[in-house]
């Protein structure tokens, strides 16, 4: 456990840094350059919202009147127990679901006004997922489990091949490359996971209990890696969690307790 | 597609032994359809060796061709019908042969004798070796070639029944066995020296045969020309070929039969393949959520289902098709068996269509999950 904790340290591929600011103009990490071109531009911003499920005597509240905004190369936590609302909102966020009411742009478009078929495209084209069990194609190697992502955008293949080269390497993942999940430790399948959520360039990455399945050394370095590459690429990072000592890795901290959230 | 295609291709245990189960039904429903065939053809060979577009019956017998009896004389009234070409009699016998003089039990084989007019419609269609009994001449016949396997050869001298009328053996057709037995082509005169051993009563004032077989203009109604044959001769039955092969006895049953089991079969087959497809769907519920939720459209994960339908059912079906070939060619030429690739084509366009339903089915399915359930799953 010990190795593949220290194995996705190393795994980001990318001069150490815990600063944003520096990890932004790093000439190694070219997307993270373009990216913070403009530091600090308002990437999610969800005003309002609200999430009632059912109607009439049987409604429930799932969320009601939630505000989150996120700048680019910002790693916040979500943090509730169960049932606090925090999921839905990641959902809301993500564009699986709709809510309500309220508003949520994510890089200037308005998410709630989305068909399903647009909310289909803007999830692969915007949005990097990392669910809790890693939840890649059993059948599929490391570097098809990433390509699909791009498949579902419309990527031609020749790019995408090459960034999922790419990707590999900055992960180090390359000599597992075509390795299928099976034949991969917990942390080498986060770490296509989190590949697959890089593919398609997003602007932002949801991340749900990363840790939920891991124990404290390897979760501790997935969201270590997580924290990097999202500060390093300028994306904007939201992550579910009910794991208070993986808070430390983020840069704020939002608390959601019965669909309000607080602080 | 590349996704379905990866999916059986590195999950082959589960989609070989489905398309392996798909291969066999195939196999039955194939060898059950040949077999079908193969009796049809048996059974009617010589009707349809009679190459003539319609059959003239004693009205009231059921187009019974055993109980039909026709007067040869009214094969030129018939002629005077407006649209027939031409008429000739045919006559029929039903027994048993033997290639000696002596009746020696054992060694007797099932044989009927169509006697014809050369030269006019009755006379058979098919003739694979030697040649055709000439008009007038007696004692010669041509004989269907599946007595080969009993030793019959051109030249060989066979016996029909009791009679003792040697009749030499001058040529072979094929296909043309009557209720699976091999047919005796002799020409009329010959045919009735036999009615008058075997079946003396027949016997008349003028000779008579069973059926007469009507050929019309090119161009003429058959169904028209065979209305005015009978307002033209009283008390006959003017029918199709086609009609009068439906009418023979225990065709339509044993059809009907075969077609009853190979339905079975197909409902087997629907029900495995949808149950495959239901099954492998219900457990990759939670990765369809997934791949839905990073953008993957319904449309093409349904795709993915059906095109992994289409891979099993082509390969299953021509898989099928070629076994069903060698088990045919080892078969013993007295099984009925006999390959219809009009029918053959049938079934793999059913077995197709049970495929792309059976993947059809779990469309609904795949629309059902959401993507919003690939959050918060399990740990929350």
């Amino acid at each position: 456990m010990t190795d593949q904790a220290s194995d996705l340290q190393e795994a980001g591929g990318q001069p150490e840094s815990q600063d944003n600011e520096t990890a932004a103009t790093e000439p190694g990490v070219p997307e993270a350059a373009e990216k913070s071109g403009v530091s600090g531009k308002e990437v999610v911003l969800a005003r309002d919202v609200s999430k009632v499920y059912g109607s009439g005597h049987a409604a429930t509240t799932a969320l009601r009147d939630a505000s989150v905004h996120l700048h680019e190369g910002e790693f916040m936590a979500l943090l509730g127990p169960s049932g606090s609302g925090k999921t839905t909102l990641l959902s809301i966020l993500g564009a699986l679901l709709t809510p309500t009411s309220g508003e949520v742009t994510v890089s200037g478009t308005d998410i709630t006004e989305l068909t399903s078929k647009e909310q289909s495209r803007f999830r692969a084209n915007r949005i990097g997922f990392v669910f809790q069990n890693f939840n890649l194609v059993p059948f599929l190697t490391a570097t098809e489990n990433m390509l699909i992502a791009a498949q579902f955008a419309s990527v031609p293949k020749r790019q995408a091949q090459d960034r999922a080269d790419r990707l590999l390497e900055e992960l180090g993942l390359s000599e597992l490359r075509n390795q299928i999940p099976s034949q991969l430790s917990g942390g080498e399948r986060q770490r296509v996971a989190i590949g697959r959520a890089l593919m398609n360039d997003p602007d932002a990455i949801l991340v749900d209990e990363p840790t939920a399945n891991l124990d404290t050394k390897l979760g501790t370095a997935v969201v270590e890696l997580l924290a990097r590459e999202i500060k390093g690429r300028g994306k904007a990072g939201i992550m579910v969690t009910h794991d208070v000592r993986m808070v430390e890795f983020t840069d704020r901290t939002v608390e959601i307790l019965d669909g309000v959230v607080c602080c | 597609m590349g996704l379905a295609w990866k999916e059986m291709l590195r999950r082959r245990g589960r989609f070989l032994s489905v398309g392996i189960a798909l291969l066999l039904i195939n196999l039955l429903v194939l060898f059950l359809v040949s077999q079908l065939t193969g009796l049809d053809e048996g059974q009617t060979g010589a009707i349809r060796a009679l190459d003539s577009d319609l059959l003239t019956f004693d009205a009231g017998v059921d187009q019974s061709l055993f109980r039909s009896s026709i007067p040869v004389s009214d094969v030129q009234e018939a002629e005077a019908v407006e649209g027939v070409a031409a008429v000739g009699p045919v006559g029929i016998l039903f027994g048993t042969g033997r290639t000696e003089a002596e009746v020696v039990p054992d060694e007797l084989f099932d044989m009927s004798v169509f006697g014809y007019e050369p030269g006019s419609p009755g006379e058979p269609a098919g003739l694979v070796e030697g040649r055709l009994p000439r008009a007038g001449e007696t004692g010669v016949g041509t004989i269907d070639e599946t007595v080969k396997s009993d030793g019959v050869e051109i030249g060989d001298t066979v016996y029909f029944a009791e009679s003792d009328r040697p009749i030499e053996i001058v040529g072979f057709v094929d296909d043309s066995t009557f209720q699976l037995q091999p047919t005796l082509w002799v020409e009329l005169g010959t045919w009735q020296e036999l009615l008058a051993v075997v079946r003396p009563e027949r016997v008349g004032s003028e000779p008579t045969a069973n059926v007469l077989a009507v050929d019309v203009d090119p161009g003429a109604d058959p169904s028209e020309v065979a209305r005015e044959v009978d307002s033209s001769l009283p008390g006959t039955e003017t029918v199709t070929v086609d009609d009068a092969i439906a009418a023979l006895p225990g065709l339509s049953e044993q059809r009907q039969t075969f077609f009853t089991i190979i339905g079975m079969t197909y409902l087997a087959a629907a029900i495995v393949v949808t149950l495959f497809f239901a099954l492998i769907t219900l457990e990759k519920a939670e990765q369809i959520g997934i791949l839905k939720a990073i953008g993957a459209r319904t449309r093409s994960l349904a795709g993915s289902v059906l095109v992994q339908g289409l891979l099993l059912a082509i390969p299953a079906f021509l898989g099928a098709a070629a076994v069903t070939v060698l088990i045919g060619a080892t078969l013993p030429p007295e099984l009925p068996f006999a390959i219809d690739t009009g029918a053959w084509l049938t079934v793999g366009i059913v077995t197709v269509s049970v495929a792309v339903i059976g993947a059809l089915l779990s469309f609904r399915r795949i629309s059902r999950i959401d993507p919003a359930n690939a959050i918060g799953g399990t740990g929350d």
